[in-house]
């Protein structure tokens, strides 16, 4: 079977480095990206899900390359930020977000809630009930 | 006379909220890693290679390096604040120091190598050994932190006529003419035009300088962007020549 690839996107190199070496090893297949500009044009090609966070500081942030994305992808988005407001929650929500995970994250949660994104029912898609 | 009360609580409030700020966002850094690799590490379904598994313990380590240093930098801040910088000031020897300084923050990094040159007949001075070791610490630190490729980092003394400087020189980033003048101001922290995110608390190098100036010293930068940056610090030598 086809590996599931996800978009890892962050402009810092180490927590790219971290979420890539927990995915890689739960057989994923993983692709990275450390800015919002190149995440969009990445996700403009094929992906499967692109959990993003909303801290970079080069270009867009993870919020606008969200909404970017949702102009011309369905694609699962996971946010993975240090922003733990209420308002910033809603405001990943409100973009597109599938999820929302605030650092430090636990890892065996970030895969879970990965499976949990990639297994539910897609807008305009009947949810399978069997 | 109240103006200034007022202007003097704002000021006030103005470094708490600051403080809150790199509180939040700053120690989540470290911690992001060293919850993510524990957790990593922790998970039962998924098999990591012994190489894998001694990077990740090797970074919850580092990380924890960085966490404690951000932690010591606010509480010798507050220190600094509260006016407890409490100098007692003996004859030391400042290549010893430098040695054993030095040695510590190899030992963080593999990427960098720690080259230290002094003359033989250097002077003892007459400093505080507790509080030179951190200012020695943050300039290090700093050195370290703002080279993140790796590279030479060599620490020079040398002997005038009334005093004795010690750089500290490495081949990092560089930095800025505008941001030269702001490093000493608590909190700022230079911005990474390539992206990478440098933790820090933004209050090494005013610690620094407080102690320092404190010992009648004097700290500057001298630097262009993308050419080693060195740091100069001046403690003043009350004794030429002694011992």
């Amino acid at each position: 079977m086809e590996k599931t690839r996800i978009l890892v996107v962050d402009d810092d190199p180490k927590l790219v480095h971290l979420v890539r070496q927990v995915l890689s090893a739960s057989d994923y297949d993983v692709l990275t990206a450390r800015s919002g500009d190149a995440a969009v044009e990445l996700c403009a090609g094929k992906t499967r899900s692109c959990p993003a966070g909303p801290d970079s500081t080069n270009g867009m942030d993870g919020y606008q390359a969200a909404r970017h994305i949702r102009e011309f992808s369905e694609v699962p988005i996971i946010m993975l930020t240090a922003r733990a407001r209420e308002t910033d929650i809603l405001k990943g929500f409100e973009v597109g977000a599938d999820d929302y995970i605030t650092k430090p994250f636990n890892a065996r949660e970030l895969l879970a809630r990965i499976r949990a994104v990639l297994n539910a029912p897609r807008a305009g898609q009947p949810a399978r009930w069997n | 006379m109240l103006a200034d009360a007022v202007r003097e609580q704002r000021q006030e409030e103005r470094l708490r909220s600051e403080l809150m700020a790199i509180l939040s966002h700053e120690l989540r850094h470290p911690l992001t890693a060293i919850k993510g690799y524990s957790t990593a590490l922790l998970m039962e379904d998924v098999t990591f290679s012994p190489d894998q598994t001694r990077e990740f313990l090797e970074s919850i380590d580092s990380e924890c390096d960085i966490m404690q240093t951000m932690i010591s930098e606010i509480l010798d801040s507050s220190l600094i604040d509260v006016d407890q910088l409490n100098i007692q000031r003996e004859p030391m020897r400042l290549p010893q120091l430098v040695q054993d300084v030095a040695a510590e923050s190899q030992r963080r990094t593999s990427l960098h190598r720690m080259v230290i040159d002094f003359p033989p007949e250097f002077p003892i001075v007459e400093a505080d050994p507790h509080w030179i070791r951190q200012v020695l610490r943050n300039v290090l630190d700093n050195a370290i932190k703002y080279s993140p490729e790796g590279g030479l980092i060599v620490v020079r003394g040398e002997v005038r006529p009334a005093d004795v400087v010690i750089s500290v020189a490495d081949q990092g980033l560089g930095i800025s003419p505008e941001d030269i003048i702001l490093l000493f101001v608590r909190y700022y922290r230079v911005k990474m035009s390539n992206g990478y995110h440098i933790p820090g608390t933004g209050l090494g190098l005013p610690i620094a300088r407080t102690i320092v100036e404190a010992h009648g010293g004097r700290i500057w930068v001298e630097s262009k962007v993308g050419q080693g940056t060195t740091l100069f610090l001046l403690p003043s030598q009350d004794h030429p020549a002694a011992g």
